[in-house]
């Protein structure tokens, strides 16, 4: 009877075949991995916020400190966004007419809060808390980037659990003078890593990795 | 409430104060998962809701690094002065239960009340509280409260406003006083507030011949009488416990349903150390074994009829040794009380030196009767604190005259009154009569007679649905109010909140309808004003401290020279066929009041450990005699009133009687305890229907076995425990509740720690070191009463769920700290108990955490066991491998019930602090970990070391006794360093070598020399089921 | 070639009188009777009715299974009995007895070939299939007790944007490599062992199709004395890797029980009993199979009355084992003085879960006894039973080890009764449905009886020793 055999051009492709056997998962899993991961899913996140506010504009070029309206980083866990009071504090005298301000006006008026879109999301059961960051001089920027840069904010660092490790691990290159903490544009003279070995006796700082540490 | 922002203490409020609660913006943030809160803590996905996302499908599971729903953050327009978002505030605050203040102090999560403590500084808490007070909060947020008035007419609800209320009542009211309230009728809780008192007397001068009755279900009525006659006042008797050397407690569960428990366990407790100087002596005769009759190192079980009888026997016995002198002592000689339960020599033996005893102690012994005996044997029970001196010394009275007790005779009256059709308008502000008031009276039917029946409370309950108006009332954390504290200290109550459905104070409705103050905060500080105790200063000051510091009751004079005594009747004590029924507070539900807290039912009782029922209480030999077992129903009938109830062999309850707790069978008390309307089954059997006005505290029935049998769901014993259950455990129960008599513990006081004899513990490796923190606990099982106030506290603080009746039944209960009920001693009869509360022992060497395939329970650098829900994965390993069973799983999504319409106001109650579990998770205690994290944080930002004190986990800050102690292990000075150096300190399970962090420290006894030495803890197990 | 002896005109007695052991083959005339026998099935338009009716009520209790599991998933593990104190129920006891099953595939083919027993050959291809659909099953059960199954990829160690490994101190880790493992193992064997008998039907295939499916597989197969040659080396390698593999796996898996401190699981004897008992069950398993699928497809001449005798032999053997370690542990128990442990086994015995215990041993220990009479041990239907018993047995051994050691352990207040709700058992069922029907699909298209080797065995196979030589026709 016929046999079955193989065709010829069958042959050609053996190769191939043991490139794909090989090659594909790993690749497939490379996809997924990158694919999954905060660095593509989060990083560049700038939602459109209900008042177009520019932190460049208040932040950068008129050199207004963060803790002009994030009154209460350093005692709490939020950095808090200001109340609409705040805004007004200036504009009841400056672009009192501006249009772009009309919902800041409003929400003075009617005591309704404005919804901003929130961009640094972390998880509901990772707590962070920024009291504890700032007050040993990890600066706004080493997790928000240059706000004083940014007409809309945008979510600059992956705000992975491997990403708070890696500086939980060995913080020295991201601590500064406390007193420098909101200094957008501050520059070590001497290696950051020598300043930081510093600072970190200075304060006898010990980050913690414990899984309570963040998870409650 | 805009006064309120006069107050200095209590200016920063919730958000939306300035509009009022019915707007829509309101209910808006009340339908949202958690009030868009200030400054976007609180925002549209809620840790649950995440967890729920990931627990929605496998897709969603695994893209969950996916960027979920967009979350919006609503800031203050105008924020408060001082106001940091996210960080707790605390309100000092207080709630009262039949007349008697509880100091509160209350945690504020931006706006929101979360958890309750007690108040450190006054006198009657020192910072503890008692079970129903930490479920303060979940019934602040009780979906099934009524969200507003209501105009009832037949089974016809129509929405009504306290607009169309007013309306009305003007036009009545001002009718009613025309005729000097001729025809009007109040049914008002016990209160002894100094505010609503005022605003009665001016209600009673504006409607003189209103009829004012005062009802509630647990009355102390009698203990007025009683007093009266010793006194020639109404007085209450506030013990010192801690002064007492001898302690007799004749049915006075001093440390269980008393309203001052609290403070009596914290001062006994200070007497229940050996090497703290000499123990006291506790005992005590009671028919149900009550959780004091469970600290008691002698405990007569006797019928509550009896007691009387006792308590002559007694005098006669030291008359006999000359040490008291009564009036009535010659015919009292002449006849002394005998035959009966006297005749046996045990009793005679007991009752030798229990006479021995407080003679021994005169002057520091302490007589106590419990408020529902008759008031003969009340009046008994006090003369004997004269005649042995113990008045100034143990015990003080003090004058209560002026605080209304439940008035039986007056509810007679009204009944009669309303039969007749003479009432046309009657008030209810606040209880529940149709529910409670004593069956025979039939109030039901009588009340539809009434026109206008006017309902103020907490929700449309059986006495709202008969009436015409149903109004709110405002939760006690909603509203201003005052009261006095058992010792008679003045305190106060602010709101912590606006009121979430417009309800209002039982003082706001009274001012209401006679057309005067309706402000609750006007009427207090008009109160405050009339003491003359200062100006706004001051005011600000009592509010923050939340009571008038040293104000108390007026104490007696001249009770040294007491009346004599009518010899009294003492029929009741001779052994009679049928059996004696004892009516007794519930120490969950009360008298109902809290019966639709799923925390509360949930809470296992202390004695019984059964979850979401009540049942008969039994000796088991008189329910064998009665052919009856646990969960077989019996029929109790007094007279024409009969109920079916299912009975529970109770080890160690008197012969010849039953208990039968209160508070249960609630038809209309909503979706949790139950509401027939909503084909909701009530939970447990409503014993107020048999219930009589002529025997409020005990009478005869008849019982007998219906032949069928109900299911009763307990945490313990879930199934009956056949013969070789019974040996295992009697075994190995003095290896685990390890504890002896005081001369043992003289002998060697370190006898706990060599109970146990095994090899050596070596490990195979090099253990890690502890620098810095280590954290510990201990438990003193020698000061534990077994309230289960921690497991209630700890239910708040982590955000426990609720699983109902049938997952209990599964045995799926989720409470982290357990109350371990042991009952010991050779005959069942005879039975003691004792109390181990059981929580995760954050084990050195946790068997759970190496067994973990992801590593989701790991060990901290300080020693503690996390448990990682987020990384859980729910392989339930660590809960097979954990020797003390304490880990617990969530089954299914426990939490489901948030999502219902209507019922997300729930989510409101969650602590902000700590993840709300989802499904396939597994949970256990952290010692608080949120807490220690936030203390950390605290002490760090201000580069200093966390203090010994700075930390206190939910169940140690709530224990009524202190027995949990918690701390830095590595902290010579510490508590819990010293509790653990303790000679009673010892490890449960050490032997396995797990090195748990929480220390025992065994229970001492300390029973009468003369009395032959009970056995001690292990010696024997009973059965019970 | 030299005509054999029809055997079936010889009685019991007579063949036991026979000098030398009854063949391994008996009244085949030619290699191409054992091809046409094994072949035709497969070729075969329609199959015997009762196949029909086997696979549909399968398929039935396969779609239970599926409603289970959707059940499962979109409720939550509250669906099964579990509770506390026994947070493991049926699923762990469902997984550790089809892991047991999945022992006797590769033991028979890989163990007994090293030891050259001949007359594994006729079984062979059927324990391995059913090794293979047996560690399908038990894989399934760890899968989805998780309370999460949605993350459960967490126990494989990929790296992560959370830096996190999974915990490799865990039993349940070990688990998971282990069973993988054999697995894997199992299948290239059943698979490699199956090539030239594809070939074979790839060769016999009619239509176009067939002939392709079986081509695809059979990897070109042209029975070469090359193709033999490394065939041979290849089997008898993975042979020796699967062997080691049969220890182990067994070994893992009782190590979630070992390793952990429940009085009752705690101890030192469970890797060689649980080896034992799989083994035990295993053995059960083929011949409850095997026995009617060789009536069903008559294979009577392949899988003769001396494979199933040896078989007996077998279960009785592992059963004494497995009676052995019941009683040890009660000495341990008793000898290691420890109270805790003590009392396990007492309640245990005489517990509430008494009748749990004494089935396991009334059927593992006692019913394979009857082995010792060779009359029961050619007695069919006594066997069928007995196999069917040992199964059942079986798995109330690891009933009793998971539930009986966790409802009373250290401290009696959490002590509690396990009993299994409706959602258990359907699972418990409906994992049979998996089993059989892929099972009863393997009969259907595939080479039952490996062919080759079994020619291997016939004399006729070694008339001037030539090995391996078998010409297709």
């Amino acid at each position: 009877m016929s046999q079955y055999h193989f065709p010829r051009w069958s042959n050609k492709i053996r190769p191939l075949l043991a490139v794909v056997t090989l090659v594909g998962p790993v690749y497939l899993t490379g996809v997924v991995l990158y694919g999954a991961s905060p660095e593509t899913l989060n990083v560049g996140y700038a939602p459109e916020q209900p008042v177009p506010f520019s932190h460049k504009l208040h932040a950068g070029d008129l050199k207004m400190d963060c803790r002009y309206c994030h009154t209460t980083v350093e005692e709490s866990a939020q950095a808090s966004i200001p109340p609409t009071k705040t805004c007004m504090n200036c504009h009841d005298r400056i672009h009192t007419e501006s249009p772009r301000l009309e919902k800041v006006r409003e929400s003075a008026k009617t005591g309704q809060s404005i919804p901003w879109v929130r961009v640094h999301d972390l998880p509901d059961y990772a707590y962070f808390d920024h009291s504890a960051h700032v007050t040993k001089g990890v600066s706004c920027v080493e997790c928000h980037g240059r706000v004083d840069q940014m007409d809309v904010v945008e979510q600059v660092a992956p705000l992975s659990m491997g990403w708070c490790l890696d500086c939980h691990r060995s913080p020295e290159s991201h601590l500064r003078p406390v007193e420098e903490v909101t200094n957008m544009s501050w520059t070590s003279e001497i290696d950051r890593e020598e300043l930081g070995a510093k600072l970190r006796k200075v304060h006898n700082i010990h980050p913690r990795q414990d899984c309570s540490t963040c998870h409650r | 409430m805009s006064s309120l922002n006069r107050s200095e203490s209590t200016k920063h409020y919730w958000r939306s104060l300035d509009h009022l609660e019915e707007t829509p913006e309101f209910q808006e943030m009340v339908a949202k998962e958690f009030p868009a809160g200030p400054d976007g803590e609180w925002s549209d996905t809620s840790r649950r809701r995440f967890l729920q996302l990931m627990g929605a499908s496998v897709a969603l599971g695994t893209a969950s690094s996916c960027r979920w729903q967009k979350e919006t953050l609503m800031p203050f327009a105008d924020r408060p002065e001082g106001w940091v978002p996210g960080k707790p505030r605390h309100y000092s605050t207080s709630m009262e239960v039949t007349g008697v203040g509880q100091a509160l102090t209350v945690t504020s999560y931006d706006g929101r009340p979360t958890k309750i403590e007690g108040n450190q500084a006054h006198p009657s808490s020192l910072g503890a509280t008692n079970s129903w007070a930490q479920a303060g909060t979940l019934g602040l947020y009780d979906p099934d409260r009524s969200r507003g008035v209501l105009a009832l007419e037949g089974d016809k609800e129509t929405p009504s406003s306290w607009k169309s209320f007013s309306a009305f009542s003007k036009i009545e009211f001002a009718r009613l006083s025309a005729t000097q309230g001729e025809g009007l009728a109040i049914v008002a809780p016990i209160t002894s507030s100094p505010s609503f008192l005022r605003a009665r007397r001016q209600f009673q001068k504006t409607f003189p011949k209103a009829l004012w009755v005062d009802w509630e279900a647990c009355s102390y009525q009698a203990e007025a009488i009683g007093t009266e006659r010793v006194f020639g006042k109404a007085a209450r008797g506030i013990y010192d416990l801690d002064k007492a050397d001898v302690i007799l407690s004749l049915e006075d569960d001093l440390m269980g349903t008393h309203p001052n428990a609290v403070r009596h366990s914290r001062d006994f407790a200070t007497r229940r150390k050996p090497e703290d100087g000499p123990m006291n002596r506790l005992w005590v005769v009671e028919a149900n074994h009550s959780l004091t009759g469970a600290l008691a190192d002698h405990r007569f079980a006797l019928r509550s009829g009896q007691i009387g009888a006792f308590l002559v026997a007694l005098e006669a016995e030291l008359l006999k040794k000359g040490g008291i002198k009564i009036p009535e002592a010659r015919q009292l000689m002449k006849n002394p009380p005998q035959g009966g339960f006297l005749a046996k020599d045990k009793v005679k033996a007991l009752l030798k030196a229990l006479a021995q005893d407080l003679l021994h102690a005169k002057g520091k012994s302490l007589v106590a009767v419990g408020a529902h005996q008759p008031a003969e044997v009340i009046a008994r029970a006090h003369r004997l604190n004269v005649l042995l001196g113990s008045v100034g010394n143990t015990v003080t009275y003090a004058d209560v005259s002026r605080i209304p007790t439940a008035n039986l005779s007056a509810s007679t009256e009204l009944v009669a009154r309303m039969r007749q059709g003479s009432v046309q308008t009657l008030i209810t502000l606040g209880g529940n009569p149709v529910y409670d008031m004593p069956a025979d009276l039939n109030f039901a039917a009588a009340y539809r007679k009434v026109k206008n029946r006017i309902h103020l409370g907490h929700y449309l309950d059986e006495t709202g649905v008969v009436s015409t108006w149903h109004l709110p009332q405002a939760h006690f954390l909603e509203c201003w109010n005052d009261s006095l504290s058992w010792n008679g200290t003045w305190t106060l109550a602010q709101p912590t909140m606006e009121p979430l459905w417009s309800g209002r104070s039982a003082t706001e409705l009274l001012g209401l309808v006679m057309g005067g103050e309706t402000s609750g905060e006007a009427w207090v500080r008009q109160a405050w004003s009339d003491a003359g105790l200062g100006g706004e200063t001051e005011w600000r000051k009592t509010v923050q401290a939340g009571f008038v510091a040293g104000s108390s009751l007026e104490t007696l004079r001249g009770t040294s020279a007491p009346l004599p005594l009518p010899n009294m009747e003492l029929s009741a004590w001779q052994a009679s066929d049928s059996i004696e029924v004892t009516f007794a507070s519930d120490p969950s539900v009360f008298d109902g009041r809290f019966a639709n807290s799923g925390w509360l039912q949930e809470l296992p009782d202390p004695m019984t450990k059964l979850t979401w029922d009540n049942a008969a209480l039994m000796a088991p030999s008189t329910a064998s005699a009665l052919g009856l077992t646990t969960g077989s129903m019996a029929k109790f009938a007094i007279d024409d009133r009969s109920i079916e109830m299912a009975v529970y062999v109770m080890p160690g309850h008197a012969q010849g009687c039953a208990t039968l707790p209160m508070g249960y069978g609630r038809t209309d008390a909503g979706h949790v305890a139950g509401l027939v309307a909503d084909r909701v089954t009530p939970t447990g059997f409503n014993v107020f229907l048999l219930r009589g006005s002529e025997a409020l505290g005990f009478s005869l029935a008849s019982v007998q076995g219906t032949g069928e049998t109900y299911t009763l769901v307990s945490t313990q014993d879930h199934h009956i425990i056949d013969e070789i259950g019974m040996e295992g455990r009697a075994d190995r129960l003095g290896d685990l509740v390890r504890g002896g008599d005081l001369d043992e513990w003289e002998q060697q006081p370190d006898f706990a720690q060599h109970v146990v004899h095994h090899p050596p513990l070596k490990s195979l490796w090099e253990e890690h070191k502890y620098e810095g923190y280590r954290w510990g606990m201990s438990i003193d099982l020698s000061t534990c009463t077994g309230c289960s106030a921690c497991t209630i506290a700890c239910q708040s603080e982590n955000n426990i769920p609720v699983v109902g009746k049938d997952e209990v039944f599964r045995g799926r209960e989720m409470a982290w700290i357990r109350m371990d009920r042991y009952f010991t001693g050779s005959d069942p009869d005879e039975a003691e108990a004792v109390h181990q509360p059981v929580s995760c022992q954050q084990c050195e060497m946790a068997p759970c955490e190496q067994v973990c395939p992801v590593a989701a329970t790991t060990h901290t650098s300080e020693g503690l066991n996390d448990m990682v829900y987020n990384r859980c994965i729910g392989t339930r390993y660590c809960s097979n491998n954990c020797p003390y069973k304490v880990r617990r799983f969530n089954y299914f999504n426990c939490n489901l019930d948030l999502e219902e319409t209507g019922s997300e106001v729930l989510k409101l109650v969650k602590n902000p602090d700590v993840t709300v579990r989802s499904r396939g998770v597994m949970e256990k205690c952290t010692y608080c970990v949120q807490r220690i994290q936030s203390a950390r944080i605290e002490a760090h930002t201000h580069e200093q070391k966390i203090q010994d004190g700075d930390i206190t986990p939910a169940c140690a800050q709530v224990c009524p006794s202190n027995a949990i102690q918690f701390g830095d292990l590595n902290d010579k000075t510490s508590k819990v360093r010293i509790a653990h150096d303790n000679d009673r300190a010892y490890a449960m399970l050490g032997e396995l070598n797990n090195k748990p962090r929480t220390a025992f420290l065994a229970r001492i006894r300390n029973p009468h020399p003369s009395l032959a030495a009970h056995d001690s803890q292990g010696a024997g197990e009973v059965r019970h089921g | 070639m030299a005509k054999y002896a029809n055997v079936n005109e010889l009685s019991d007695s007579q063949l036991d009188n026979l000098l030398e052991p009854p063949a391994l083959v008996q009244n085949a005339e030619t290699f191409h009777d054992i091809t046409e026998s094994v072949c035709s099935i497969a070729e075969a338009d329609r199959m015997p009715r009762s196949w029909y009716v086997l696979f549909t009520l399968a398929l039935c209790f396969l779609g239970v299974l599926g409603a289970m599991i959707f059940h499962l998933f979109t409720t939550g593990v509250g669906v099964w009995g579990n509770n506390q104190p026994v947070a493991w129920g049926f699923p762990i006891v469902n997984f550790v007895f089809w892991v047991g099953i999945g022992h006797a595939g590769t033991l028979i083919s890989a163990v007994l070939y090293l030891f050259r027993q001949g007359w594994r050959t006729g079984i062979n291809r059927f324990s391995e299939a059913m090794t293979i659909f047996a560690v399908c099953c038990a894989g399934l059960f760890p899968a989805i007790h998780v309370g999460r199954v949605w993350v459960i990829y967490w126990v494989f160690p990929i790296p992560n944007q959370m830096d996190m490994w999974p915990n490799f101190r865990s039993p349940l880790l070990w688990d998971v490599f282990a069973v993988g493992t054999y697995f894997t193992v199992s299948l290239l064997f059943w698979y490699m062992g199956m090539v030239p008998d594809l070939a074979t039907q790839r060769d016999r295939a009619k239509t176009k199709l067939r002939q392709f499916l079986y081509g695809i597989f059979a990897l070109g197969w042209n029975g070469s004395n090359r193709h033999w040659h490394r065939y041979e080396r290849a089997y008898l390698l993975l042979a020796a890797l699967a062997t080691p593999l049969v220890l182990s796996v067994h070994s893992v898996v009782s190590f979630d029980f070992a390793v952990a401190q429940i009085p009752g699981w705690h101890t030192t004897i469970f890797p060689p009993y649980f080896v034992a008992g799989a083994i035990f069950s295993g053995f059960a398993m083929v011949l409850t199979l095997s026995i009617p699928a060789r009536a069903l497809f008559n294979f009577k001449h392949i899988i003769t009355m001396r494979h199933i005798e040896l078989m007996c032999k077998v279960i009785m053997c592992t059963g004494m084992l497995v009676g052995y370690a019941y009683a040890m542990e009660f000495f341990m128990a008793w000898y290691s003085g420890n109270r805790y442990e003590g009392f396990t086994f007492v309640n245990r015995a005489f517990g509430p879960y008494a009748w749990a215990y004494w089935t396991m041993v009334s059927c593992n220990v006692i019913s394979p006894q009857i082995f010792w009479f060779k009359r029961a041990r050619r007695c069919i239907p006594l066997i069928f039973v007995i196999s069917i018993f040992v199964n059942i047995g079986m798995w109330f051994e690891r009933f009793v080890i998971t539930v009986t050691s966790l409802n009373r352990d250290f401290l009696p207040s959490s002590w509690n009764y396990f009993s299994p709700t409706i959602v258990d058992v359907l699972t418990l069922a409906g994992s049979f449905g998996l089993f059989f029907t892929l099972f009863l699909l393997f009969c259907r298209w595939l080479p039952q009886v490996a062919i080759s080797e079994v020619k291997n065995v016939m004399p006729s196979a070694h008339p001037h020793g030539n090995h391996g030589e078998v010409n297709h026709d």
